[in-house]
């Protein structure tokens, strides 16, 4: 068997070094520059107000600079604007920076601004950050319920334009904390180069192929798709921070271990998340490049409303208490997920840790007593479900928490697997029977009710499982409505009370990001919204 | 000979409108909501719903949809993917990297495999044979994406004799190893087959005679033994090329080769119908072309066989 080995290997060595040897040299990069090279998977789009998903995030992240940007304490701070202000929370007066140019010399003006947000907001173009612009007065007239007909107005109402520097932005309904949002991609401006008909918002569809922004990094050459973006350093970049390497280059990567394999092989620099079959050898592999970063991810495990069998609070209560979440990160997920004890994640501003209290305590005991105090096994049917997505790779703890519920609760339990995550939501939407369900939420923004809306408010975005109570929209609204961000937080502390009592969901776990980089970097760091943060790159001295 | 040729060139596009037709519908039906799945975890807006719904006819019945995608096709528009790129421009990328990793593997094949199984069937039971029978044994018996993972470990990041994923600037000798990987598993077979076909027509009486007759034994083996041994081996190969076209999907997904398989697999992740329906039904023409040419070497290696 050895020989055979052996001999196989040895006969496939020579064309290859062969091959391999006239091909020349392996090294393409110029003498004393420092292009660091970032793994992505392909982005959908390179559209400003269309890249949600975080590859084509990254690579505009290099190639613009938000008007925002947030401290330590994820408050907001200006960043391209010079100020952001606003006397009533509804009308909010945005002033730029003087002397800020697009790659192409083009000046940022105020209507680089407008004129990408209307497109972003603009119906017809189907932009995938398209509800970004809901709270912007006038999105109604510009996207008719009906894909169909045309819409009644082309430009946001609620944008106008001062001079040059400064726009004003009306809002349908005051909201404290606008600032915080404008911090996401989907708001930054472009040039005027990148509409082909900018009185009808179209944008031009080779514009993406090579973006033109405001940001410290400027395109090399196109995008070639499914394999590289490259981006150098834009000299005239007028931001306060100014960038210490000569440019970004953005390996696509169909899979992550493959991205992994070529941080080895010193193919690539930063490995922004690190596989999970990875991480047990990744400590020796990487020594002190091997980093953590917290982000933004939680997941929950959510109970249909429709489905009478968990509308017992107590029932949901003890099905939570029979849960042993740390056994199943320390286990599975080897430390790179913490366990979440409230119902946002601990990056935000208001956060408050464990405020569900004894529900999120594993106490198989009392979880136990409580089940059986309340009908026990018959009260849910003898047998509860878990819905996942088998595409996510979550197989293996939802049947751990399975195991638990089998073990603590006495009951049957299984894992109903979906194909995709789309069907999951279809199934939930149509109220078809699907047991309980996970899910995961990334916030847009760092903003406790960035988490509390959308998951918890009547017809929030995603809530799917339908929990609706007025009690706690009337605390949100109010938390909307209040002066300041920072007065608005009692409420919102409030509002997650109630979940304490009603547990629409059980918190399970927040991510925490691991993530490498090669030796030729230092002061790799990620941001919250696991983004390396491409101004603090330096070259590493060897 | 020609009328052969035409007449299964005519198969060959009524064939290409009926796959088309099937894998319409099976896409269709699993279809379920393509806009969530590009949206993925992210909630989508009424209003996007709508527009991307009308846009690319998501709500009309199925005939209507086909109808739409083959009034493109013939028009020689192959419509977009639902992320909005072009599906020609798609394909003109993808294509040619994945026919060159697929032509690559299949020269391994039929250099390694065939000279392998012709030695190993000439000293059978010897060291060689044994040990090739051993070795094929544990490539058959290995899935692909375990024989890839080791092989990128072992001879990229280890030895660093390549490169772990795809780097264009190598020109062709990025594929070699991928191709490797890829073609093992055929290899281990095409051994196999012409092992046993050689054993088999070493015993034929035409070699005997051929023997009786004094001709030296390079010549029996080279013109006679060899000729007719090859057409299984034939057989074999022709169908393992779409099989290898297709069987690409994981080994470019291990090496990060933005060739075919890719795109495939992205296109059953997100419901893109007209996506897949067009690399499906590129991967059968090809598919049929080469069956054809089989077809007509049979006729090379052995004139008893004619298309009449």
């Amino acid at each position: 068997m050895k020989n055979g080995l052996r001999l196989a290997c040895y006969a496939l060595i020579p064309i290859a070094l062969v091959l391999t040897g006239c091909s020349g040299g392996t090294s393409e990069a110029e003498p004393g520059k420092l292009i660091v090279s970032i793994g992505i998977g392909e982005p959908q789009s390179l559209i400003p107000s269309s890249a949600t998903e975080s590859n084509g995030a990254d690579v505009l992240n290099a190639l613009f600079t938000d008007l925002v940007d947030y401290d330590d304490n994820a408050q907001p701070i200006p960043l391209a604007a010079e100020s952001i202000t606003t006397a009533d929370n509804r009308v909010w007066t945005v002033k730029l920076r003087s002397g800020w140019t697009f790659h192409n010399g083009e000046p940022v003006t105020s209507d680089a601004y407008i004129n990408a947000w209307n497109a972003g907001a603009w119906g017809p173009n189907a932009h995938n950050a398209n509800y970004f612009f809901t709270k912007i007065a006038g999105y109604a007239d510009l996207n008719p319920a009906d894909g169909r007909s045309a819409p009644k107005a082309k430009k946001l109402s609620g944008l106008k334009r001062i001079d040059d520097l400064s726009f004003e932005v009306t809002l349908n309904e005051p909201y404290n904390n606008f600032k915080s949002m404008l911090g996401y991609t989907a708001f930054f401006p472009l040039p005027r180069a990148a509409f082909s008909d900018l009185d009808n918002n179209v944008i031009d569809p080779q514009f993406q192929e090579a973006p033109i922004g405001q940001g410290p990094f400027k395109m090399k050459g196109v995008w070639q798709h499914d394999q590289l973006i490259e981006t150098e350093r834009f000299e005239n970049y007028a931001g306060p921070v100014k960038p210490k390497v000569d440019g970004i280059a953005f390996k696509i990567y169909q899979t992550q271990p493959t991205q992994y394999q070529d941080l080895l092989a010193g193919q690539l620099d930063v490995v922004t998340q690190i596989p999970l079959e990875s991480l047990g050898g990744a400590a020796a592999d990487l020594g002190e490049r091997l980093k953590k970063s917290p982000t933004s991810t939680i997941q929950i495990l959510a109970f249909p409303t429709f489905d009478p069998r968990f509308s017992k609070p107590e029932i949901r209560r003890a099905i939570s208490m029979a849960i042993d979440r740390d056994e199943i990160i320390n286990t599975l997920f080897l430390g790179s997920q913490k366990s979440l004890r409230s119902f946002v994640s601990p990056i935000v501003p208001g956060y408050r840790a464990n405020t569900c209290g004894e529900a999120c305590q594993f106490n198989p005991q009392k979880a136990k007593a409580l089940f059986e105090a309340n009908g026990g096994a018959k009260a849910v049917g003898s047998r509860v479900e878990i819905a996942y997505n088998v595409d996510g790779g979550h197989k293996p703890w939802i049947d751990a928490t399975c195991n638990q519920l089998r073990a603590n609760l006495g009951i049957e339990c299984v894992g109903n697997p979906q194909p995709k995550f789309s069907e999951l939501l279809t199934k939930a939407r149509k109220k078809e029977p699907l047991g309980m369900f996970r899910l995961g939420w990334i916030f847009d923004y760092p903003a406790i009710e960035n988490y509390l809306g959308p998951l918890y408010s009547t017809g929030g975005s995603s809530n799917y499982y339908g929990y609706s109570n007025p009690e706690f929209d009337a605390l949100l609204a109010k938390g909307f409505s209040a002066p300041t961000a920072e007065e608005a937080i009692p409420y919102y502390q409030q509002a997650e009370d109630i979940l304490v009592r009603d547990l629409p969901v059980l918190p399970l776990r927040f991510a925490e990001n691991v993530y490498g980089h090669s030796t030729r970097v230092k002061n790799v760091e990620l941001t919250l919204f696991n983004r390396v943060n491409l101004l603090k790159l330096e070259p590493a001295t060897p | 000979m020609s009328q052969y040729i035409i007449r299964r060139l005519l198969q060959a596009v009524l064939t290409f409108f009926g796959a088309t037709l099937i894998v319409y519908a099976l896409m269709f039906s699993i279809a379920d909501d393509p806009l969530q799945a590009l949206a993925g975890e992210r909630p989508l807006s009424a209003s996007q719903r709508a527009q991307l719904t009308a846009q690319y006819h998501l709500d009309e019945p199925f005939v209507v949809q086909y109808g739409y995608y083959m009034k493109g096709l013939l028009t020689g528009d192959m419509g977009r993917t639902i992320t909005g790129r072009p599906i020609a421009d798609v394909l003109a990328e993808a294509w040619p990297r994945t026919i060159q990793l697929a032509a690559i593997a299949m020269a391994i094949v039929i250099v390694f495999g065939v000279i392998g199984g012709v030695f190993a069937g000439l000293r059978r039971g010897g060291v060689f044979d044994q040990t090739s029978l051993a070795l094929t044994l544990v490539v058959i018996g290995t899935p692909v994406f375990v024989l890839g993972t080791v092989f990128q470990t072992v001879f990229a990041v280890e030895l660093g004799w390549f490169r772990p994923s795809f780097a264009p600037e190598l020109g062709i000798a990025t594929y070699i190893l991928p191709a490797i990987v890829l073609g093992l598993l055929s290899l281990a077979t095409a051994m196999r087959l012409t092992r046993t076909s050689v054993v088999e027509n070493l015993r034929a009486d035409y070699v005997r005679t051929a023997n009786a007759k004094g001709l030296p034994w390079r010549r029996v083996v080279s013109v006679h033994v060899l000729r007719n041994s090859l057409i299984p081996v034939l057989t074999f190969l022709g169908t393992e090329f779409g099989a290898l076209m297709s069987g690409a999907m994981v080994t470019e997904g291990i090496f990060n080769i933005p060739g075919v398989g890719g795109r495939l697999f992205q296109g059953i992740r997100l419901e893109d119908g007209p996506l897949v329906v067009t690399i499906v039904s590129l991967l059968i023409l090809i598919y049929l072309f080469v069956n054809l040419l089989v077809d007509l070497l049979y006729a090379v290696l052995d004139p008893r066989i004619r298309h009449e």
